[in-house]
């Protein structure tokens, strides 16, 4: 079928006309909020009972901008007879996330699962100095951590 | 001007090789002759999509000579891979073209996996590919918005960001990064697809090949985009080969070459059935014109890949500590803006010795200086358009 | 590290490419003993010209190869960097790359090399040209006349590394402001934002107090 020549000034118009019948795609924030999807990085948490201080995230960092301070401390041996054992404790973990550039190096390279991904990313300050998070505020966006999600069809499944 | 000589032979506008030099420096006094005046298309600007400077020598309002100053998004990315480890330098080097993040990992990661002698699970190329395909379309799909821009049409630039949105959420829901997936490693891919991932990536594709046409029925049948765009800007294919063009500017001169199928097996495009898109005229509209064909090519080939998604791991196994052996590699991959290379240089370490990023906008603004003069300074912003270039690929 | 990696061999590993062969003839044929060595490096051929050689090997490409597309031209140092390993505040995550100088593929003669790529659109096949730059007088040809688009390469090449191109309209700076002072790809040239900030990826954990650490620390 021959199509007759619209002058295209005349079929633009069209798709403008049909474009303004349409409904507006603006999520209409802060009234209205969109959720990330689970796996979004939007900050990192810290499970403090889990850190045992051997520094990984901070020298895997490629920014420089964990800060670890800890401390020895002994605690009673797991058996009757054994040997009294140290522990290490944090004193300080601070992440600046006015460095930080959500790679995730550190939430990888953790070989005892003390940092995790949340979705989370409400958390402006006027001051870039207060970007400064302490072990205490990381610790509250643990609440925001999402349990790993199922996967496609054809994943490999895992063994634990 | 079909001619391969280079610019400062060409008669008529023969430019002293220094006289650039004195406009391009502002702390120094300059003394303006009468007759010409230049101006200066500053570091901010809406047309320059970004921090790029251009020093034009005006006759009125036809162009005489033009310097490109870049260098205001320079990150020393060449010097920083040198103290970095591989993993830090693939969240890098996402950030040298921001749009098409994704892309940029690729070929980085595909010499590391050379050296290593490692081949990425089919699953992790399938990831792999679909994720570099979906931001061509991305970055490729802003461009159809944002070039009406350039020329005046200021609508569709809203409909490139707002279906874009799908396709970044789509890159947003595998990777957890909108912009900056840092999804690659050694070996695969980070995780695998999360789960509905299928079938949310074939509604976002059904949206963007809509939005293609509404692009189609907007901007290319328009008289006024026709007006600006077709003559402006002409590109000879041996001169931009010479200079290093690439990706749809040079495919829209006429040469057919891609590197997905023409250049060294990479990912899966050798699965794939797809096809390279050219025009002959080499003016801005032949450039919007390849783009929005490879833009519906692109998304025939997500779709294709969706239909033949192996199973199985998405990571090789590789060592805890990856030391790659020494050697050099050179890797050139299709970028959305062209071509990008990495030249890995390896001497066993944990990191590289000299990685040397060759970008695609580097060279594609190269050609400036050349293909500005006799332009008026409205084609000058169609040109720069056109030729579509991301700061920080320029300027790394 | 071989344990553990599962390298796949494929196909392509093992044959050589013939394309390669026949490319790296046709050069020594034209260029003679201007070609120092050739390498056919994972599917490239990587050749080192003497410096004489360096504008006829692009002139040779650009001609009879049809390698009419310039991908780009750089620099390389082979200089290791002196790092203060082990010194209070150093940065022990960073690559510890080789101390003694080793040069890559087809070797060097010192310090300083230029090494440009170009491809044929056309034939699909691409060449990397290498070739030695004097430490104390950096200077080569300029491949300008030849690929206009060495124009930009090489104005980065001399601000990053200070060789200059003979031959060149204007080397001036290209990415850095007129005073800047240095090169700084050169690997003597630190990089500040490294050495300004202590690292903290020390290892600050006290010893419980009364308890002689490992190291004899308090």
């Amino acid at each position: 079928m021959k199509k007759l020549k619209i002058p295209g000034v005349i079929s633009g118009l069209g798709v403008t006309f049909r474009t303004m019948m349409k409904p507006a795609v603006t999520v209409q924030y802060p009234h209205e909020r969109e959720d990330p999807p689970p796996r979004a990085r939007g900050v990192i948490a810290l499970k403090e009972e889990n850190c045992t201080v051997c520094m990984l995230c901070a020298r895997q960092c490629p920014d420089w901008c964990i800060y670890i301070e800890g401390h020895k401390e002994q605690r009673p041996p797991r058996r009757e007879g054994g040997q009294p054992r140290a522990v290490s404790l944090l004193d300080r973990f601070d992440i600046d996330y006015g460095l930080c550039m959500y790679c995730g190096i550190c939430v990888e390279v953790c070989p005892f699962d003390a940092l995790f991904w949340s979705p989370e990313y409400e958390y402006s300050e006027p001051n870039i100095a207060d970007l400064l998070h302490d072990k205490t505020k990381l610790g509250e966006w643990m609440s925001g951590v999402h349990e790993p999600e199922p996967l496609e069809i054809g994943a490999e499944v895992k063994k634990k | 001007m079909t001619t391969t000589q280079p610019p400062s032979q060409l008669p008529g506008f023969e430019v002293e090789p220094g006289s650039l030099n004195p406009l391009a420096d502002a702390r120094l006094a300059v003394e303006l002759d009468t007759g010409d005046m230049i101006l200066n298309m500053g570091p901010q600007h809406p047309a320059t999509h970004g921090t790029l400077r251009l020093v034009v020598r005006l006759d009125g309002e036809r162009v005489i000579a033009a310097d490109p100053v870049i260098g205001y998004m320079h990150r020393g990315y060449e010097k920083l891979t040198e103290f970095r480890t591989y993993p830090q330098i693939t969240t890098l080097i996402n950030r040298i073209d921001w749009l098409s993040s994704f892309a940029n990992e690729v070929p980085f990661i595909h010499a590391a996996e050379q050296l290593m002698g490692i081949e990425a699970p089919q699953r992790a190329q399938h990831i792999r590919t679909l994720l570099t395909e979906l931001s061509r379309i991305a970055t490729i799909y802003l461009f159809l918005g944002e070039m009406g821009l350039q020329v005046g049409a200021l609508t569709p630039a809203f409909w490139g960001f707002r279906d874009r949105e799908h396709v970044l959420n789509l890159i947003e829901g595998a990777t957890g990064g909108r912009f900056h997936p840092n999804f690659n490693r050694i070996g695969g891919v980070k995780d695998d697809l999360p789960w509905g991932w299928i079938v949310e990536c074939r509604a976002a594709m059904k949206r963007i090949l809509d939005g293609c046409d509404d692009f189609e029925d907007v901007l290319v049948g328009n008289e006024i985009f026709q007006a600006r765009t077709r003559g402006v800007g002409i590109i000879p294919a041996e001169l931009g080969a010479a200079y290093g063009v690439s990706g749809a500017n040079l495919r829209a001169s006429g040469v057919d070459w891609d590197l997905r199928r023409d250049g060294k097996p990479y990912l899966s495009y050798n699965e794939l059935d797809f096809k390279v898109w050219t025009h002959q005229d080499g003016d801005s509209f032949a450039r919007y014109w390849v783009r929005l064909q490879e833009t519906r090519e692109s998304v025939r080939m997500v779709l294709q890949l969706l239909d033949g998604l192996a199973s199985g791991p998405v990571m090789a196994k590789v060592p805890r500590i990856i030391k790659v052996p020494a050697g050099e590699v050179w890797v050139e991959t299709e970028n959305p803006l062209g071509q990008m290379g990495y030249y890995v240089v390896s001497k066993g370490a944990i990191g590289p010795f000299r990685v040397k990023i060759r970008s695609a906008s580097f060279s594609n603004v190269s050609i400036l200086p050349w293909l500005l003069r006799g332009l008026y300074v409205p084609d000058v912003v169609t040109v720069l358009g056109s030729l579509y270039f991301i700061l920080g690929d320029i300027d790394r | 590290m071989s344990d553990d990696v599962v390298a796949v061999e494929t196909a392509e590993a093992d044959i050589p490419d013939p394309v390669v062969g026949v490319l790296a003839a046709r050069l020594g044929e034209a260029l003679g003993d201007g070609i120092l060595a050739w390498e056919d490096s994972f599917g490239t051929l990587v050749i080192r010209v003497k410096p004489d050689s360096w504008a006829p090997a692009a002139e040779f490409a650009k001609g009879e190869l049809e390698c009419d597309y310039l991908s780009f031209i750089s620099g390389i140092d082979w200089q290791p960097v002196t790092r203060p390993d082990g010194q209070e505040g150093s940065d022990l995550s960073a690559p510890v790359q080789p101390t003694e100088m080793t040069f890559g593929v087809t070797g060097s003669a010192g310090r300083f090399q230029v090494f440009g790529h170009v491809q044929s659109t056309s034939r699909h096949w691409g060449v990397t040209i290498k070739s030695d730059v004097d430490e104390t007088d950096p200077r080569i040809a300029s491949w300008v006349a030849i690929y206009p688009g060495a124009d930009w390469h090489e104005r980065e090449c001399w601000e990053m590394y200070g060789i200059v191109f003979d031959g060149h309209p204007s080397l001036r700076n290209l990415y850095l402001p007129g005073g800047f002072e240095g090169h700084p790809l050169r690997k003597d040239f630190p990089l500040l934002a490294r050495e300004v900030k202590p690292w903290p990826g020390l290892v600050d954990v006290e010893p419980m107090p009364g308890v002689v650490d490992a190291e004899g620390g308090e």
